[in-house]
């Protein structure tokens, strides 16, 4: 039996996710005229060169992790970097959307991320750091996935560990570096390759099934290619529930008599320690700013101009907050008392409607 | 468009094979930048691998050795040492996405920059430095992995870098040329097993393989093709057993066509080159 991409990028051994062919026989690359197509929604690593189909699992050394949570740094050279200062890149700046990526993941999938700030001199492959890093490389972005191997032999579901994942990101881009999407013509947007990364990061493979060639591209988080202009900020099913098949698989294995006894993994840990949007809005002067926390649930809204009323309607039309003539200045609006959920900002500003979706997860 | 054919007669019990390649695709302005761009272009096959490990930062690299088939561009050693990054160093493994890796026994087209201070070569941008061979793929021989454009022959592939690095790749047009009418799909080159015919006397059953090309003025200077059949009542080793029969019925008058028989492997493979 021969299984083969139908996709161009097959150099993902032994599978990626996507549209495969299975042609029942083969003899020396003699393909017969009958086969059929099988779409595969996810892949996940696995050490293909250990002749091993078992994954990597994906849980933490308590010793580097003591509650489990998945901790990230972020390279804190990027303020002193001649090529991103010149574009005006801070990292700051880069803080805010990783933030919200590692945010959009742990809303996903449960993995309690854990931002642990800035770190001096980058990455160091065997620190047990997952950092992310600016470098002048090749491509937009590239992740080195690090495990530990030979591991648990008698396990039937892992034989290798994950310890630490870098992410690299080129300094030779045109970034668009924003929680807002409006990116400019030629620029790649950090957030759609910095979410892709990620994913990555939590041992997801590529995804490859078409291509430009043909004219269509695959929509999924983890298709290899990414455009200018192009946004593709928000994680597919597919990939979500493989990412949660690998996290249910990894804490079945903290077992005593498992591959990760010892091990820690901690999943919804509560909502994101980030921002969860932001939108600014030119017409009005204004901008919204969500500052989502566990002790800390608040809404806040810069204006620059005078706002004639501001509130925040839930999907049936119930109003849960109703405020009139918002002059110049930041106001915090708490939402602590709001269940989680989808909710609409409505602003009324200068004759004039606005609306903004949030989520309060 | 006028077809190259070439007709072979072989006598076996049982015999059947088809292989179909196609679709063709125009050449983007990326591949030929990366082409006309690269210092060194190699065409080889991975014959081994190692790993090391960079001390002070940890990382891992895999080091291969490229038997070179044919320097495409530049001129290099009969074998050279490839750099990547990511591999298997003791217990510890790295894999490093958006990169090239390579696997040893695979054939491949690489496009390649030397290592500062060192005799290695290394990949240049990532998958923008590589064409793999790809066997077995009804559509496709040859994917440059940088775009994804596919390459519906080696031949086709081939040429188009010499093409491109003003070289001659070409190869040459036949002299003579014969079409035949068959249910051949369109491909670069194409095989298929047609007319058996049962000869009960002598036990034996006669067909014929027929090649062909859409392609007009290519010269069909030889090809393997792998047949298996049944060891019940063949029998093994029927090359070596005298149990095959092959001759030429049309061919073109390339002298360098010789059409010769082998067993490969237990006895259930046979090769005609």
């Amino acid at each position: 039996m021969n299984i083969s991409s139908l996709g161009t990028n097959s150099d993902e051994s032994p599978f990626g996710s996507g549209l495969w062919e299975i042609n029942p026989d083969v003899t020396q690359g003699t393909t017969m005229a009958c086969y059929t197509t099988v779409e595969i929604d996810y892949a996940l690593l696995n050490d293909k060169d250990l002749g091993s189909d078992k994954m990597v699992g994906l849980v933490f050394n308590p010793g580097n992790s003591p509650t489990g949570t998945y901790r990230w740094y972020l390279d804190s050279d990027i303020d002193t970097d001649p090529i991103l200062m010149e574009k005006g890149i801070t990292f700051q700046m880069v803080e805010d959307v990783a933030k919200m990526v590692y945010c959009d993941w742990e809303a996903a999938t449960g993995i309690d991320f854990e931002y642990m700030g800035g770190i001096a001199n980058g990455q160091v492959a065997s620190d047990g750091m997952s950092v992310i890093q600016f470098n002048p490389i090749n491509t937009l972005g590239l992740t080195t996935t690090r495990f530990s191997t030979n591991l648990c032999l008698d396990d039937e579901v892992f034989e290798e560990r994950f310890t630490e994942a870098d992410i690299e990101l080129t300094t030779n881009s045109d970034w668009f570096v924003s929680l807002n999407n409006n990116i400019g013509a030629g620029q790649i947007d950090l957030y759609s390759v910095l979410t892709h990364e990620v994913g990555h990061a939590i041992l997801l493979r590529h995804s490859m099934d078409t291509n430009n060639a043909n004219g269509t591209e695959d929509d999924r988080t983890m298709f290899w290619q990414l455009d200018a202009e192009q946004s593709k900020r928000v994680l597919d099913n597919k990939t979500i529930s493989g990412v949660q098949l690998l996290v249910e698989r990894s804490q079945a294995a903290i077992d005593p008599v498992r591959c990760f006894n010892g091990f820690v993994l901690a999943t919804n840990g509560g909502p994101c320690t980030t921002p969860v949007y932001e939108v600014h809005q030119s017409l009005c002067n204004f901008s919204l700013k969500g500052n989502i926390r566990t002790n800390k649930n608040s809404l806040r809204i810069s204006v620059e101009d005078k706002i004639d009323n501001l509130k925040i309607v839930g999907i049936n039309g119930s109003v849960f907050h109703d405020t009139q003539d918002l002059g110049r200045g930041d106001h915090e609006i708490p939402i602590s008392n709001f269940k989680n959920g989808l909710y609409f900002v409505v602003v009324s500003c200068k004759g004039q409607l606005y609306t903004e979706k949030i989520i309060i997860q | 468009m006028k077809k190259q054919t070439v007709k072979l007669l072989a006598l076996i019990l049982v015999l059947f094979s088809l292989t179909q390649v196609g679709v063709t695709q125009n050449f983007s302005t990326d591949f030929e930048d990366h082409i006309r761009s690269a210092p060194t272009i190699v065409e080889g096959k991975v014959v081994s691998q190692r790993t090391i490990r960079n001390e002070e930062n940890g990382n891992i690299f895999t080091l291969s050795e490229l038997e070179i088939s044919k320097n495409l561009k530049g001129n290099n050693e009969a074998t050279i040492t490839v750099e990547t990054r990511g591999g298997k160093f003791e217990d510890i493994t790295d894999i490093v996405s958006h990169t090239v890796n390579l696997s040893v026994g695979e054939e491949v087209i690489l496009l390649l920059n030397s290592v500062e201070n060192s005799s290695y070569f290394k990949i240049l941008n990532g998958k923008f430095g590589k064409i793999r061979y790809i066997s077995g793929n009804r559509k496709f021989h040859a994917i440059y992995e940088g775009n994804a454009e596919t390459f519906r022959s080696k031949r086709e592939l081939i040429e188009r870098i010499g093409i491109l690095t003003n070289n001659s790749f070409n190869i040459n047009p036949v002299a003579t040329e014969t079409a035949f009418n068959n249910i051949i799909e369109v491909g670069e080159l194409c095989f298929a097993i047609a007319n058996p015919e049962p000869l009960f006397q002598t036990s034996q059953v006669a067909f014929d393989i027929l090649i062909k090309s859409e392609t007009a003025g290519l010269l069909f200077s030889g090809s393997e093709v792998v047949l298996k059949y049944p060891t019940n009542n063949l029998g093994s080793n029927i090359a070596l057993n005298q149990n095959v029969e092959v001759n030429k019925e049309i061919v073109s008058e390339n002298p360098e066509y010789v059409l010769t028989v082998e067993d490969l492997g237990v006895g259930q493979i046979m090769r005609l080159n």
